[in-house]
């Protein structure tokens, strides 16, 4: 590894090269260079961006409190998946993020996927599923501040990230079977999946309705009675 | 040496005004067994947090802790770690890992320990704790005392000085209790590491400690070995009813000599003091017969097609108004008896009828409003709430009027938040949550379980008011004092089938193995005494021995 | 002889991911029907014939889709017939069904390594990424097994308290939410426990060692080796184009190359190795019964 002396430096870089710099390249080649090498390109941008963000993890300083409330929720988030017609991954690694931190969140979306893969099936979707998940969380966690104070901006941070997700991975779904992106088969995808994506994303804001004030809650007085 | 040494510990938590520790002092001799008891809520838990750097609680204090001389907040970060161990209550939640050998390697990894070192020294322990075959298990697969001697185990793998223990056996059955005691023992005497150990069941803990530390609202009123300290402790101290039944017998006759601290011990020494003229105490006159709540006819069931029978031809019958205890070994069937009864599983051959009706009849509400109600074991899984006003409040609005002729006044928990009630706390408003469905008949798993002496009085005064106001009430325990105690009939299922059923007195007099303390004690020289006080009676009656 | 199942996870792992990887991203009918191939046999051959539901699942889906990609699919040229003013074309169904295999064949080896790793396993993997994670994965999977149980304890409990229902949907999930809220409170609380024993018994005092069960032998280098080399030259037959087929406009595939053949064979041995492995170690133990 290059040596960065600049601490700074270093820290922006950490955080920057996989939330800002990867999923740009994913995007402006998505829109741009409409190479057929488009799947495996994307697929080997986001496996790097998580290879960066989690092995970087080592070097962050998080609590073990902090860390078991991290597995946690991500058991908690996996184990929701049983509950009839509520689906607790995106909403819970939201809430995670906003009383727990951004890396919290980060961490509680991409091994909810991993785990809860295992249940469902892992596939070519699963580094995706990570990401994406990952990366709701690690940018809620940034909007924590507001969304403890506006309830309906966390309402709407929910919806659109549950929405955002489905069409994201539609994209990639797309992507793989057709070798290329057209946007005649990415509506054609999305209109055949539009159902689940409807139902996807109306039960993760139910969840996210239903559990905002009891986890909140819950997590306060975890900090209040033992501290964070 | 010293190995621990408490000297001037006051400690008061923030927000409250009243210490939760005064002036504690007190030292430990490397290699002493101590056992450290008062009631629950006295300090005994801050007090062991206090020895233990990582747990100290976030109180202000004054005094000093050291361990073997040096200050405890001095000690460097891993020598603290390695050097005391702490064991707590419940078993489940202090296991960190999925697999048993990565549980006893954790410790050492924290520590830096090479690998090499880390292999060896699990063998080591795997074969002194007999645990070879779980090595590779998920300790989720593990029984609740197989848990806790793991927890022991990854403890004792860092090789401690100093062993705390904070009620350790209060969530396990009996057997399984004395097992991790017996473990204990050899640990101190193998390798004589000091222990402190806090507990209230302490029939089996007293005969083999060395010291025994009495608290009382954050003080420590006495120290000493355990014989001079229960010679000199006043009758009526909180720990008393808590003590084994032979000092409490020799405390409440005044019976001369050196106290008794066994069942052999008693009937050796005490016993022969008194007369046996009179062997039995009269018979309480007979419950009038009632309209049974709960009949069990001819009930099979098993959990699969191909599993075997949990519960064969159970036949039994609770009347109205009266308080059963069904008593029996592990998987004897207790639980899932009780979990057919409130319907929550269904027999597969013979019925059970609730109030004359078939359970099968009811319409799937009716049964559980105003009828049937089970209070768990695990009573955590019934609170959802914040505070245990807004539990209540969830099933009835107007709780206090529901609540008026409840036999416990509930008005000092109504502002907290149920987890940060003791277990005792927690297992009467979990009762009184589930009074508010109006039960006639209400069935209760291990309500005893991890209760001090005085919890489980309190407890069986709440369960008396309820039997006055009609209630019936099915108890399944392991306990059998409280049972010879409280019960007004008791029953002992094996094997999934009831092999007897009787008033206390008779029924534990007539068995040999499973029966209480006292009946043991007075074998032979009195028949039908099964409780403290039925041998205090007796004795009473009879008088001393002329010499 | 170790079977392949238990060779060290991290070669199992990599032989895996280099086998899907190539599938996913190559579209060669022959490679695609020899990864299919093998992932069935193997799968038949851990599994029996157990997890019918899961066959079904892995071919009929793929099956589906390639009967039904013509229908949105205009591309080709060869009409079979015509429905709803849209052309049914050849190229469409093969392509379809090309892809089809494809799906089949990644669902099977993932199948395959998923039911390989266990928590051990998996935690031993994510060690090399980072030991901090692999430890809040391996408790999250305790976590998983030991919520299940209280969810159950938590759903029976609030049965017979009247308050849990399934009478309707509405009712199943004001049920569901109630068991999750208890459970919940009682994760967080005991998490709390948790951290306690950890940092009793030293979690957090400084630099940790980490013991793992799994050591690496000659046997793991010499997979990791086999595999690399084999995966090597496929992917360098695929990255050079000799695995390229058009299905647009009609079918049609480059000649078949020096390369192609070796980008195969190489995809072959690859695809077979853990079937060799089993069916040798099978063999091993055959002839020691039968010396016993």
């Amino acid at each position: 590894m290059i040596v960065l002396k600049n601490a700074r430096l270093r820290g922006f870089l950490r955080t920057a090269l996989p939330f800002l710099i990867m999923p740009a390249i994913i995007l402006v080649t998505a829109l741009g260079w409409r190479a057929e090498h488009y799947a495996l390109v994307s697929f080997v941008m986001v496996l790097l961006a998580l290879l960066l963000f989690l092995s970087g993890f080592e070097k962050r300083e998080l609590g073990t409190r902090r860390m078991i409330l991290v597995s946690v929720m991500t058991a908690l988030s996996v184990i929701g998946r049983l509950l009839p017609l509520l689906k607790p991954i995106t909403a819970l690694t939201v809430l995670s993020a906003m009383y727990l931190g951004s890396e919290a969140g980060f961490l509680v979306g991409a091994l909810s996927a991993v785990l809860s893969n295992f249940i469902m099936g892992q596939g070519p979707w699963t580094p995706f599923q990570m990401f994406a998940w990952g990366i709701i969380g690690f940018l809620a966690g940034l909007l924590a501040k507001p969304m403890q104070r506006s309830r309906l901006l966390l309402y709407c941070y929910g919806a659109v990230s549950g929405l955002t997700y489905s069409l994201l991975l539609d994209v990639w779904t797309v992507v793989w079977t057709y070798g290329e992106f057209t946007l005649r088969e990415y509506w054609a995808a999305t209109l055949t999946a539009l159902p689940y994506t409807v139902l996807y994303a109306v039960s993760n804001l139910l969840f996210l309705v239903i559990f905002a004030k009891p986890v909140g809650d819950k997590l306060h007085r975890i900090d209040v009675k033992y501290g964070l | 040496m010293e190995a621990l040494a408490f000297s001037h510990l006051t400690a008061v938590y923030p927000e409250s005004d009243r210490p939760v520790l005064r002036d504690v002092s007190f030292s430990l001799e490397a290699g002493e067994f101590a056992v450290l008891c008062g009631a629950t809520g006295c300090g005994k838990t801050t007090l062991l947090r206090f020895a233990k750097r990582e747990l100290t609680p976030r109180c202000t204090h004054t005094g000093t802790v050291t361990f073997c001389g040096t200050a405890v907040e001095a000690l460097e970060a891993r020598t603290a770690a390695a050097q005391i161990g702490f064991v707590m209550q419940h078993p489940e939640q202090q296991i960190v890992t999925d697999r048993v050998w990565h549980e006893l390697a954790f410790g050492l990894e924290n520590l830096g320990v090479p690998q090499a070192v880390i292999r060896r020294r699990i063998a080591e322990i795997a074969s002194y704790f007999g645990m070879e075959d779980w090595l590779t298990k998920d300790p989720a697969s593990l029984s609740g005392g197989q848990k806790q001697i793991l927890n022991l185990a990854s403890v004792m793998i860092m090789q401690p000085a100093l062993l705390l223990l904070d009620e350790p056996t209060a969530q396990l059955d009996p057997l399984a209790a004395a097992d991790f005691l017996t473990t204990l023992q050899r640990l101190n005497r193998d390798f004589s590491v000091t222990i402190l150990l806090a507990e209230h069941r302490l029939g089996a803990v007293i005969p083999i400690a060395d010291r025994l530390l009495v608290m009382e609202n954050g003080a420590l009123t006495a120290d000493g070995s355990p014989r001079s300290v229960l010679e000199k402790l006043p009758e009526n101290a909180p720990v008393m009813a808590g003590m084994p039944a032979p000092v409490q017998l020799f405390r409440a006759v005044g019976g001369s000599g050196v106290c008794p601290l066994s069942v052999s011990d008693a009937r050796r020494t005490l016993l022969p003091q008194f007369r046996a003229e009179i062997r039995t105490l009269p018979e309480p006159a007979p419950r009038p017969e009632t309209e049974p709540a709960l009949a069990f006819s001819g009930v099979y069931f098993r959990y699969q097609r191909r599993a075997a029978d949990v519960l064969s031809d159970l036949t039994f019958s609770v009347q109205t108004g009266e308080l059963y205890c069904l008593i029996g070994g592990n998987g004897a069937g207790k639980s899932t008896a009780l979990a057919l009864a409130s319907g929550v599983l269904r027999a597969y051959a013979g019925t059970v009828r609730v109030f004359g009706k078939k359970i099968a009849d009811y319409k799937q509400r009716s049964l559980h409003q105003g009828c049937v109600t089970l209070l768990p074991q695990d009573v955590q899984t019934v609170f959802l709430k914040n505070t245990v006003a807004e539990e209540l409040a969830e099933i009835d609005r107007d709780y206090p009027a529901a609540l008026k002729d409840f036999p416990f006044d509930l008005s000092a928990m109504l502002p907290m938040h149920p987890y940060d009630l003791s277990g005792g706390q927690q297992q009467i408003a979990a009762l009184a949550k589930v009074m508010l469905t109006k039960p006639r008949l209400l069935l209760l798993d291990e309500p005893t379980k991890g209760l001090d002496a005085q919890s489980k009085k309190l407890l069986a005064d709440v369960l008396y008011g309820l039997t006055e106001r009609g209630v019936t009430l099915l108890v399944v325990t392991h306990d059998i004092e409280f049972a010879a105690e409280h019960a007004d009939r008791c029953g002992f299922l094996s094997q999934g089938a009831l092999i007897s059923s009787d008033t206390p007195r008779r029924f534990f007099s007539e068995n040999v193995f499973y029966t209480t303390a006292v009946s043991r004690m007075t074998r032979g020289k009195y028949d039908g005494a099964v409780t403290v006080a039925d041998a205090v009676a007796l004795c009473k009656l009879n008088g001393r021995e002329e010499r | 002889m170790r079977s392949f199942a238990e060779m060290n996870p991290a070669a199992v792992t990599v032989h895996l991911l280099l086998t899907a990887c190539i599938t996913i991203f190559c579209m060669e009918p022959v490679l695609l029907g020899i990864s299919l191939c093998a992932a069935i046999a193997f799968y038949l051959m851990k599994n029996g014939t157990a997890h019918r539901s899961f066959h079904l699942f892995a071919l009929g889906v793929p099956a589906l889709f390639a009967v039904l990609n013509p229908l949105w699919n205009q591309h080709g040229s060869t009409v079979l017939f015509v429905i709803n003013h849209r052309a049914y074309t050849a190229e469409a169904l093969c392509y379809g069904g090309v892809t089809g295999i494809r799906l089949a064949a990644v669902l099977y080896w993932f199948r395959i390594f998923s039911e390989m790793t266990d928590s051990e396993k998996l935690f031993y993997l994510f060690r090399f990424l980072s030991p901090r994670i692999a430890m809040v994965l391996s408790m999250a999977i305790r976590n998983l097994t030991l919520y299940r149980e209280q969810m159950k304890k938590i759903q029976q409990s609030q049965r017979a308290l009247g308050l849990y229902r399934e009478a309707h949907l509405i009712d199943d999930v004001r049920g569901g939410a109630r068991v999750f809220s208890v459970l919940l409170t009682w994760a967080l609380e005991n998490g709390i426990i948790t951290a306690n024993s950890m940092s009793a018994r030293g979690y957090g005092t400084g630099r940790r060692t980490s013991y793992v069960t799994f050591r690496w032998h000659l046997r793991d280098a010499v997979l990791l080796g086999i595999s690399a080399i084999l995966a090597a030259v496929s992917i360098r037959a695929v990255a050079a184009g000799a695995m390229h087929w058009e299905f647009y406009p009609v079918c049609d595939a480059p000649p078949h190359g020096l390369l192609w053949t070796a980008g195969i064979g190489a995809y072959l041995l690859l695809s077979l190795l853990p079937l060799i492995y089993e069916g040798k170690e099978m063999l091993t133990w055959k002839r020691l019964r039968s010396h016993i």
